[in-house]
């Protein structure tokens, strides 16, 4: 177990430990708290009418939980620039393992910076969320968010062994996330086949249970809310899952191929 | 004369370079599609005069400056990580006349996408883009690509020194989308982030652009924008020229290119 710690220390420290202390405040508080008010003020200047609890919870959770899919999806994207993703595959240890292990800080990051982003989104636009109950189904929902970015992440990183620069793809799956996730468009306005493709969509679990909870008054339908909690943390697995079965697919190709790296 | 052709040249040659970038393609093409789409979606059921109109400016002005800083930015941290920053600065045109044709390219190649935008939006989600003054709408967006281009070579001055460009690079996007009224206008924001709009220079040019194509007066006339506009682009280039000379010197005096 302290292995899988040390590696993710190391994939965290490889990433983000030469950034200053100052830049660090600059990228990760006042860069994802600006880009979470920038939605919050677009949709208020369409809908003055908008819950301002839920796009605030909803834009915390959706802008920053992001950081766990693209951050593990780049983990990777790194290790193919520098030429070590070959040696990642080819050693003994578990691929899953290494893959896990090497996600998990960003995480980690991602949930913190979604809960950090959340205190001073409210603070910030004098938004009063602080009830307990609130915050408790927040919680719930904000984890169950976070994993399954950090799956859907872990899926993506995959493509790093058949594309030269997934970068394209993780910022494409954000945008997708953000138009899908029913944050900043009502679910009711989204055209037909948009509203279809919506329950596959990560995130839009986590989205609808705190549009549930931002708008069913003072008690908290926890039934629901736990449904909701359920079908993120599945979709996430069944995106964990999609990401192992392309990967030992991947991998076989590469064996008989006679390379690892597929694009090259 | 030839000093001219050769920085036609270099423009050139890096727009080649440039369109063979996935990012390039990506802020060319997708990020600009994600924004129509988002703003369409957004405003689509809203009695909201002129959406067509608001859809083309978000998406157009988002897509510029994206272009701007993630291309001319991101060319000096790609020139720096391959070694060849110091070259670029040692040349016959030096660091100057290799930013300015990089950052001239790449505004035009930012602004390429306009047309496709404007009939996307037109036609295809058939939202007319009607513009309130022609004349004045064609003096500020004119105003505005000068606007973006002196505040982009400023900039280029301390990403060619700074080794966490490619860090600080991320937060010049959507706090500039937010605070210079890029997607919505800063009468929107609360009176603390209003300090900011009203810091950034590039809050005047924007809302010059969206007063000339909506026809209107958010917090200042148009005239009184203009005259802002030209004298924040007059001060950058002055700001940008003193700049150059002084990386240009202290890095002949101490020898080495680098602020960190």
């Amino acid at each position: 177990m302290s292995d899988f710690f040390r590696l993710s220390y190391y994939s965290w420290i490889e990433l983000q430990g030469h950034i200053r202390p100052a830049l660090l405040v600059i990228t990760k508080i006042l860069n994802p708290v600006f880009t979470m008010l920038f939605f919050i003020f677009m949709v208020k200047h369409a809908r003055p009418e908008a819950n301002m609890k839920f796009l605030v919870l909803g834009n915390a959770l959706l802008i920053n939980s992001f950081v766990a899919a693209f951050n593990t999806a780049v983990a990777f994207t790194h290790e193919r620039q520098r030429g070590t993703l070959s040696l990642i595959i080819a050693s003994p240890v578990s691929r899953i393992r290494i893959f896990l292990a090497k996600g998990f800080p960003f995480l980690v990051e991602a949930f913190l910076i979604s809960v950090l982003a959340l205190v001073l989104g409210a603070l910030l636009t004098g938004t009063k969320l602080f009830s307990p109950s609130l915050m408790a189904g927040c919680l719930w929902l904000f984890m169950a968010g976070v994993f399954s970015s950090f799956c859907v992440g872990a899926a993506v990183s995959v493509l790093n062994l058949l594309v030269r620069d997934i970068l394209i793809i993780t910022n494409s799956l954000w945008f997708v996330m953000v138009i899908f996730s029913g944050v900043h468009v009502n679910p009711e306005n989204l055209p037909i086949i948009m509203l279809k493709l919506k329950p596959f969509i990560p995130m839009s679990h986590a989205i609808e249970g705190l549009r549930l909870i931002t708008s069913s008054g003072p008690g908290i339908p926890w039934g629901e809310l736990f449904l909701h909690v359920g079908l993120e943390l599945l979709m996430g697995v069944g995106y964990l899952a999609v990401g192992f079965i392309s990967f030992s697919l991947i991998e076989k190709i590469a064996i008989k191929a006679g390379r690892l790296d597929l694009s090259s | 004369m030839n000093n001219i052709i050769s920085l036609i040249c270099i423009a050139g040659s890096h727009m080649k370079f440039t369109m063979r970038r996935t990012m390039m393609i990506f802020i060319l093409l997708i990020q600009p599609l994600f924004f129509v789409l988002l703003t369409w979606l957004i405003y689509r059921h809203t009695d909201s005069a002129g959406t067509g109109t608001r859809i083309f400016i978000a998406s157009g002005l988002t897509t510029l400056w994206s272009g701007i800083v993630f291309s001319s930015l991101s060319d000096l941290e790609r020139e720096r990580s391959m070694g060849t920053l110091e070259l670029i600065f040692a040349s016959a045109h030096g660091l100057k006349g290799a930013v300015i044709p990089k950052t001239a390219g790449n505004l035009f190649l930012c602004v390429l996408p306009m047309t496709g935008l404007w009939a996307g939006i037109h036609y295809v989600l058939n939202r007319p883009v009607i513009i309130y003054d022609p004349w004045k709408t064609a003096i500020s967006a004119m105003i505005l690509l000068i606007s973006l281009f002196s505040i982009s070579l400023f900039l280029s001055c301390f990403f060619a020194l700074s080794r966490n460009s490619r860090v600080i690079m991320n937060a010049f996007e959507f706090p500039f989308f937010l605070i210079s009224g890029f997607v919505f206008p800063i009468t929107v924001l609360p009176d603390w982030l209003r300090i900011l709009s009203w810091l950034s220079p590039l809050t005047y040019p924007v809302h010059l652009l969206r007063s000339a194509m909506l026809g209107e007066t958010v917090f200042l006339t148009w005239n009184g924008l203009f005259v802002i506009s030209i004298s924040l682009i007059l001060l950058f280039m002055c700001l940008t020229f003193f700049a150059f000379n002084i990386i240009e010197k202290s890095t002949r005096i101490s020898g080495v290119f680098t602020l960190s």
